[in-house]
């Protein structure tokens, strides 16, 4: 396969995956903040922690830098529509079709229809409509969009190399929002009960109800809440959230199964069937996901979730450099 | 309501009709298929096609749309229909043509006895734009240059088949030829049988044995072809990607590929993949920065001498657009003559060359009856269509041509043949040109029986291109005559169509009928 | 004479560039006037080298894919130079510049008579013609052109650095001084307005072996000959007698031994000694260095 081509499926899967990933994060943090019955929403100063969103985004900067006002007004054009946020919703998006549209010839047609009537659909919305229809419709559209994209992947692309492309992709991108969502929410939840009462730091204990709120906040984004309560009985603690969404080999979202999927993709394109990595990618992506199925949740909290979380981050990084050296440049 | 109720021919050349209501023989089983067709139900096939187009990605992109938007190229049902004997006589002609001019090239970048000869001027030949003396003493593969070439066609008031220009460099619209078909076999499947028209859809088949037959030596077992292409932003776009996908080949950008040692590789997943043969979709000037504008990223460094040590094989070579400038175009007919002894064929449109000092002052005098064109330019852009230009506009012309003689040429207007195009609930007649496809392969030179009919929509336009408001028409060349009782009997055709229908089996079963036919000359 | 060059070429890129690719054009002719001996070319980082031939001479290239921040090109020429009086080729026959007005000739030679983006045949070229035809009335080819050779180094100064490869010709007439390239580009658009054949050299010029100490060479009318500290250019006009001489206005000579040609062309576009594309965007530093000597007299 091209390397052009494997490296614009490679990003379609990214692109689309941020996006839905995107809306996921915004809509639960907007819901769950009216839910808590927080006043001010369109007050000067919000007090929804938009700021947590910012840094899991990455995108602080480009906020402050566009906008005076800390509104949700602001801050809904920012994550949906800014072209001046490089990780905008809009923009994924586009840029998705924009690598779609250079490899029609290899993907099925209706794959490039579904990213394409999506996009000309989210350009017709704006922060006002947003506003007035609720954002929850129109988060998820994006998500329902991401959605067909992948049903109709699914359901008409060859059992090919193409496919393996869009799924790394897809994957490297999941897991790493996942560790960056996690490591955000973490570093937000926990000061605020360790704030209350110093003395009674109990890092894998429950905090109050507004935490309790939160940690549920935090599963819903990546729609984990229902199937948390199936698995874990013992209510909302950290240390079974880290567990979940960090751990656990079955949760689509966790980054265990993300970097897993993500090295068998590799193997298949390799041709490798032994255990031991035939390429960098493998090596890189195998010795994480090592560390990922012999880490106890307990562990990682006491030794720092933080540096955990930070180290799963720069090495989603390092993955992607390396199945670039590899695979991709052109 | 007949849909050709009231269809006038006026003082033009009619492809359907003799007269009003008399259509010639060859198009008389159409006519009687369509005569009592409603307009309703031709609009209402019309629009099936048109969504069919549209579902399969028929498309142009505009330019300088954002948002993407991509539009149909027009089509009109109604087919134009050719002869058997007419088409043999194009046939005949054009490879003709296409044989002398390969001669020409080969000649022109090599020992130029012609131009010793002075039979051309030589400052017409090395003060063209796309004359490219860099490749000069070049060996090409098999001597070929023009491997695809897509020569314009039209026919003045009394018929008679003339070429407008020739396209030797990357001639587009074969795409619409294969598609526009299908949607035809759709859309009238029964009138194919009885009118026994000759299949084109071995034309990729043909090409993509053309092209494996380039391999350098010790590659042609299974030799790697692509498709090279400017990109998702070139207009021709969709073309490519159709033709890479029909062909079974990668469709690259200069980016997918470098020289390594004088070797063209393509970067895979798997690491560097040889590439042996290319045909090119990119113009000479972007195709090598090493060799040719250095500011290009379309091209791939190193290509050219690549080529020029035959490790790799371009399609079509390189510097052809010599042959195919407008000026060189009045010389066609002597370089016929000066390398086959023979008389063209198919003639040109008369020309009068701005360079020559006597047709100078005749074309500066009727600005008004003549056609102007700029030598190197294409698509209709650097055009005066004098008598309909506007006083202003002939001035700016007289002054461009002033500055710059060699650079432009004139024509008398001539009155294109008109074919029946649908409009709103009838037909009308618009003026029409022909855009046949050869390929010019080792052994021999195939001319695809069909080609690209452009139909100027615009009621009065003589301009076809796509890109001023121009559609395309299905071409069927018929594999036999028409019966001489058919022009008077049109109440046999029943008959006629099961007589033609036997005949006509062994055509449609045979997948490459015209590689029997070849032959250069 | 036996003449030796030793050609270096180097680029220095502050950053590392890959997949160049380079054309040279360096290896000597050989013709009635010469003779190249031995040739070598290398390069550092060390690469395959390819060729093909063309009438106007030799081209080499080669590619470096890997990242590099210099490339060193090494061309050694061994030149055997036969023409010690260049005169005996010159027709001193009166009123031969007719030949130039026959359609044949202009249609022969029409890449040598037209204009380029470097050689404009602009107006204001015209009054160096005049100023050497009102010195004389012979309508002699040759004296012609040696007299604008003469007329053409009177007029301009020699001064390295004062243009670069880019400079229009417009400029140098507006300057009064630059380069052998600049001279050699007037040159021909002097001769092509007047209808006389004329091509762009590419070359090297041997000016005296340089002894350890700083000592100029003086040609024998006392003046130091220029060009031997890089590559040297002039022009060749073909003469009626179907000869293409060489003339060098930078000089003020006419072309001889002490002079090897590489390669002719339309102008200094066609005979670019080194000419290469790169990726990586990084602007380069450039150092040349020729050494021209003579191994007859140090056999001697």
């Amino acid at each position: 396969m091209l390397s052009r081509d494997a490296d614009a499926c490679f990003w379609i899967g990214r692109y689309v995956e941020r996006a839905e990933a995107t809306a996921r994060m915004v809509d639960v943090h907007y819901h769950a903040a009216l839910e808590s019955g927080l006043p001010g929403i369109e007050g000067a100063d919000s007090p929804m922690r938009w700021d947590s969103l910012l840094a899991i985004s990455h995108t602080a900067e480009e906020f402050y830098k566009h906008y005076d006002v800390y509104s949700d007004r602001n801050f809904l054009h920012h994550f949906a529509f800014d072209t001046e946020n490089p990780n905008s919703i809009l923009v994924s998006w586009s840029r998705a079709r924009e690598n779609a549209r250079s490899i029609r010839e290899q993907i099925a047609s209706e794959m490039w229809e579904a990213i394409n009537i999506s996009y000309l659909q989210f350009r017709d919305w704006d922060v006002d409509r947003i506003l007035a229809e609720g954002p929850h419709a129109f988060f998820n559209r994006v998500k329902n969009a991401s959605h067909l994209f992948q049903g109709i992947l699914n359901r008409t692309l060859l059992m090919s190399e193409t496919r393996d492309w869009l799924d790394i992709g897809r994957f490297l991108e999941r897991g790493d929002q996942t560790a960056r969502l996690l490591d955000v929410k973490y570093h937000d939840l926990l000061p605020a009960y360790q704030e209350e009462d110093a003395e009674s730091v109990e890092p894998l204990g429950v905090g109050s109800t507004m935490d309790m709120h939160g940690w549920i906040a935090v599963l819903k984004s990546v729609s984990a809440f229902e199937m948390y309560r199936k698995i874990y009985r013992g209510g909302i603690l950290p240390a079974s959230v880290v567990d979940f969404l960090v751990l656990h080999p079955q949760f689509p979202a966790s980054v265990n199964h993300c970097v897993k999927r993500v090295e068998g993709c590799l193997k298949r394109i390799s041709g490798n069937s032994s255990s031991a990595p035939s390429t960098e990618p493998e090596r890189v992506v195998g010795r994480l996901v090592a560390d990922l199925t012999y880490s106890r949740p307990e562990e990682i909290i006491l030794e720092g979730l933080h540096e955990f979380l930070d180290g799963v981050q720069v090495r989603c990084i390092e993955i992607g450099n390396a199945i670039t050296r590899t695979y991709l440049s052109y | 309501m007949s849909l050709f109720h009231g269809y006038e021919t006026e003082s033009f050349y009619d492809e359907m009709f003799e007269a009003p209501g008399t259509p010639r023989p060859h198009y008389q089983k159409l006519y009687t298929r369509l005569r009592d067709m409603s307009a309703e139900d031709f609009r209402k096939r019309t629009q099936l096609a048109d969504r069919a187009l549209i579902q399969q990605g028929i498309t142009f992109a505009v330019y300088g749309d954002e948002k993407g938007t991509e539009k149909p190229f027009p089509f009109d049902l109604l087919p134009r229909i050719i002869p058997a004997r007419e088409w043999e006589f194009l046939e005949r002609g054009l490879k003709q043509r296409l044989t002398a001019l390969n001669l020409f090239l080969h000649d022109i970048y090599h020992d130029q006895k012609i131009l010793n000869d002075g039979v051309v001027p030589r400052e017409l030949v090395v003060g063209a734009v796309n004359y490219r003396p860099q490749f000069r003493y070049a060996d090409p593969p098999g001597g070929i240059y023009v491997h695809i070439c897509g020569s314009d066609l039209i026919r003045d008031v009394d018929g008679t088949y003339r070429v407008l220009e020739d396209n030797l460099r990357t001639p587009s619209g074969v795409s619409y030829v294969l598609e526009n078909r299908i949607i035809l076999t759709r859309t009238f499947p029964s009138l194919f049988r009885d009118l026994a028209v000759r299949p084109v859809d071995h034309y990729t088949t043909q090409l993509l044995a053309n092209l494996c037959e380039l391999a350098p030596a010790g590659r042609e077992a299974n030799p790697n072809v692509v498709l090279l292409t400017p990109g998702v932003y070139n207009s021709a776009y969709f073309e490519h990607s159709f033709l890479a996908q029909q062909l079974g080949i990668e469709l690259v950008e200069g980016r997918d590929l470098f020289c390594d040692d004088n070797i063209v590789y393509m970067k895979t997943t798997r690491g560097p993949q040889r590439v042996d043969v290319i045909y090119r979709r990119v113009d000479d000037d972007f195709l090598d920065p090493l060799t040719f504008r250095s500011d290009s990223v379309l091209g791939v460094s190193g290509l050219v001498n690549a080529y020029r040590a035959g490790n790799v094989a371009l399609a079509n070579s390189i510097g052809t657009g010599v042959a195919d400038d407008k000026v060189i175009y009045a010389y066609v007919p002597r370089i016929i003559e000066y390398y086959l002894g023979e008389k063209a064929l198919i003639q040109n449109v008369d020309t009068y060359l701005a360079s020559n000092p006597q047709d100078y002052k005749y074309i500066l005098e009727n600005l008004d009856k003549l056609v102007v064109k700029a030598a190197n330019e294409s698509g209709g852009y650097g055009m005066l269509m004098g008598p309909q230009a506007t006083q202003q506009k002939r001035e700016e012309f007289a002054e461009q041509i002033k500055a710059n003689p060699r650079n432009y040429i004139a024509q008398p207007l001539i009155s294109l043949s008109r074919a029946p195009a649908f409009v709103e609930n009838h037909c009308e007649g618009r003026h029409i040109d022909l855009r046949p496809y050869l390929l010019f392969g080792k052994e021999s030179i195939t001319l695809i029986p069909g080609a690209l009919t452009r139909v100027a929509l615009r009621k009065g336009s003589y301009v076809v291109n796509s890109s001023q408001g121009g559609g395309s028409k299905d071409t069927w060349v018929l594999a036999n005559e028409p019966h001489p009782l058919s022009q008077t009997m049109g109440g046999m055709s029943q008959t006629m169509g099961e007589g033609t229908m036997m005949q006509s089996l062994p055509q449609s079963t045979n997948p490459n009928p015209t590689l029997e036919q070849g032959g250069a000359q | 004479m036996r003449l030796r060059v030793k050609h270096t070429t180097q680029y220095t890129y502050s950053q590392p560039i890959k997949d160049a690719h380079t054309e040279v054009r360096l290896f000597p002719h050989s013709d009635s006037v010469q003779t190249c001996l031995d040739y070598r070319l290398a390069t550092q980082p060390t690469a395959n080298l390819f060729h093909y031939d063309l009438p106007s001479g030799r081209v080499h290239h080669f590619n470096i894919r890997p990242p590099h921040t210099s490339q060193v090109i090494l061309s050694e020429a061994v030149v055997l130079t036969h023409l010690q009086n260049p005169f005996v080729r010159l027709p001193l026959v009166d009123n031969d510049l007719s030949f130039y007005t026959q359609p044949e000739v202009q249609q022969r030679y029409i890449e040598y008579l037209a204009e380029t983006k470097r050689v404009p045949l602009s107006a204001q070229v015209a009054p160096f013609a005049e100023a050497v035809h009102s010195q004389s009335e012979s309508g002699n080819t040759a004296c012609f052109l040696t007299q604008l050779t003469r007329h053409l180094h009177a007029s301009f100064d020699y001064v390295p650095g004062a243009t670069h490869v880019h400079t229009h010709l417009e400029e140098f007439l507006e300057l009064r001084r630059g380069v052998c390239q600049d001279f050699a580009h007037l040159f021909l658009a002097i001769c092509r307005r007047e209808g006389i054949p004329a091509r762009y050299v590419s070359g090297y010029i041997y000016t005296g072996n340089k002894p350890s100490t700083e000592e100029y060479i003086y040609h024998e009318e006392g003046r130091n000959l220029v060009g031997d500290d890089a590559t040297h250019a002039w022009a060749e006009c073909l003469l009626p007698n179907g000869v293409w001489a060489g003339f060098d206005p930078t000089n003020n000579l006419v072309v001889n031994d002490h002079y090897i040609k590489v390669h002719d062309g339309r102008d200094y576009s066609d005979v670019t000694p080194v000419r290469g594309v790169y990726s990586g965007g990084e602007a380069s530093v450039l150092d040349v260095r020729v050494q021209v000597t003579c191994e007859d007299r140090q056999a001697s």
